[in-house]
């Protein structure tokens, strides 16, 4: 395999479009890591690495299961943590009522940290 | 409905809350935020194991490694939807593995993505300057045949084509630890008997398969769609179709990674597989198909429960 990758990680390599390396790389497969993997990021940030994140996509995600599509949403978990805090913030606001609190809108913004 | 409108997003949220209910959600968040916080401990825990179960143990993931994710999440009152639609299309796409074939540990790893990023030039960089900045020796293409354990006390390495050689010849340097970074049941070197053997592990065999198209979505006939409507962008698969007694989905996920040069309309697809992907499929899937490159990978173990 033509591969101008370091190849000290096999499961870090990438290849090039048409083997062309003026073309964006496309990793083979490990490709992302995430906040909790914190060597990394700190590497990353110490080396100067430039990094892309994949977490503001506006793209869709689809489930499949071999016939039909089950579901169809905008990047899962980006969805699945909006509609969360969401709804936390609605349940706070519900059950601080029910103890007859009055909320301004800026508390409620103050307290959420989520 | 326009989906990305601000319509759009609360339609999308509704859609969830209706398929998925209030409860399936939220326990699953806190149950991966409990792992990830357990996880992050280790960072600045100065504290040295002996061995993967002493850590395990140490972390209390003793229960979660020894059950199934399926079983994990049922028993935390997860809905069957919440957890095979969703979760399982996260350890399919991240470990190959069904919600109930892997671990819980695991699980909910695979729903920890958080702030995923990548290194723009590859991730190996940060491994190449791993290596550059600790100033080690790197000796490629370099077979160890032979560790063995000094009088003194130390490791010494017989090793095949170092530096071109043909010959076996022992390294003149000796170690204080040697760490054996590959699978063990693969390694043809003589070790000592001190070394205790480790059990073999299989590992999930993968299909990956990258490949540029001008089309900017899959077919969506493909996927029992309106022929003027668009594919998702990364389409995850469940297990749910089988379990029904339907057809498996014939790939594990399959994303558009972005264009292959800023303002081009070619993008990148890659395609996870447990079986190879032909020419003709592609072709199916995707009407103009330029560059195609396959790999068979060996990437992660098999994530069988574990008893530590």
């Amino acid at each position: 395999m033509d591969c101008p990758s370091h190849p000290i990680v096999t499961g870090s390599t990438v290849v090039y479009p048409y083997n062309d390396t003026s073309l964006k790389p496309a990793e083979l497969g490990a490709s992302i890591f995430v906040d909790a993997n914190k060597n990394l990021v700190r590497a990353a940030k110490e080396f100067n690495l430039d990094v892309i994140s994949f977490e503001d996509g506006n793209e869709q995600l689809g489930v499949w299961d071999g016939s039909t599509i089950l579901v169809t949403v905008r990047v899962i978990l980006y969805a699945v943590r909006s509609f969360l805090t969401r709804f936390r913030r609605w349940e706070r606001v519900a059950s601080l009522e029910r103890f007859g609190k009055i909320l301004s809108c800026s508390g409620a913004t103050a307290t959420d940290h989520q | 409905m326009g989906e990305s409108s601000f319509f759009g997003k609360i339609w999308e949220n509704i859609k969830l809350l209706w398929r998925y209910g209030y409860r399936s959600p939220m326990t699953t968040t806190a149950l991966v935020k409990q792992m990830i916080d357990t996880y992050l401990s280790l960072y600045s825990t100065v504290t040295q194991w002996d061995s993967v179960e002493s850590v395990s143990s140490a972390l209390n993931f003793t229960d979660i490694v020894a059950q199934d994710s399926a079983t994990y999440l049922a028993a935390q009152g997860v809905g069957d939807a919440f957890a095979y639609e969703i979760v399982e299309s996260a350890t399919r796409v991240n470990y190959g593995h069904n919600l109930d074939k892997i671990h819980a540990l695991e699980g909910m790893c695979s729903m920890a993505a958080n702030g995923a990023k990548g290194i723009k030039k590859g991730n190996y960089h940060v491994f190449k300057r791993f290596l550059k900045v600790s100033k080690a020796n790197v000796h490629l293409n370099t077979l160890v045949t032979a560790l063995h354990y000094t009088p003194e006390g130390r490791w010494a390495l017989r090793t095949k084509g170092d530096a071109g050689s043909a010959n076996e010849v022992t390294l003149p340097e000796t170690y204080d630890s040697v760490i054996l970074a590959a699978p063990y049941h693969t390694l043809t070197m003589n070790l000592p008997p001190s070394v205790a053997p480790v059990v073999p592990v299989e590992y999930v065999h993968l299909h990956v398969t990258l490949l540029s198209t001008t089309s900017p979505s899959a077919n969506p006939e493909y996927f029992g769609l309106d022929p003027a409507d668009t594919v998702p962008h990364m389409m995850l698969t469940t297990a749910q179709g089988i379990r029904a007694g339907g057809p498996a989905p014939e790939f594990n996920s399959m994303s558009y990674h972005g264009r292959i040069a800023p303002g081009r309309d070619e993008w990148v697809v890659k395609i996870f597989s447990e079986k190879r992907i032909d020419d003709q499929w592609l072709s199916n899937m995707f009407t103009n198909v330029g560059w195609v490159h396959r790999k068979e990978v060996n990437l992660f173990p098999s994530s069988l429960l574990r008893d530590f």
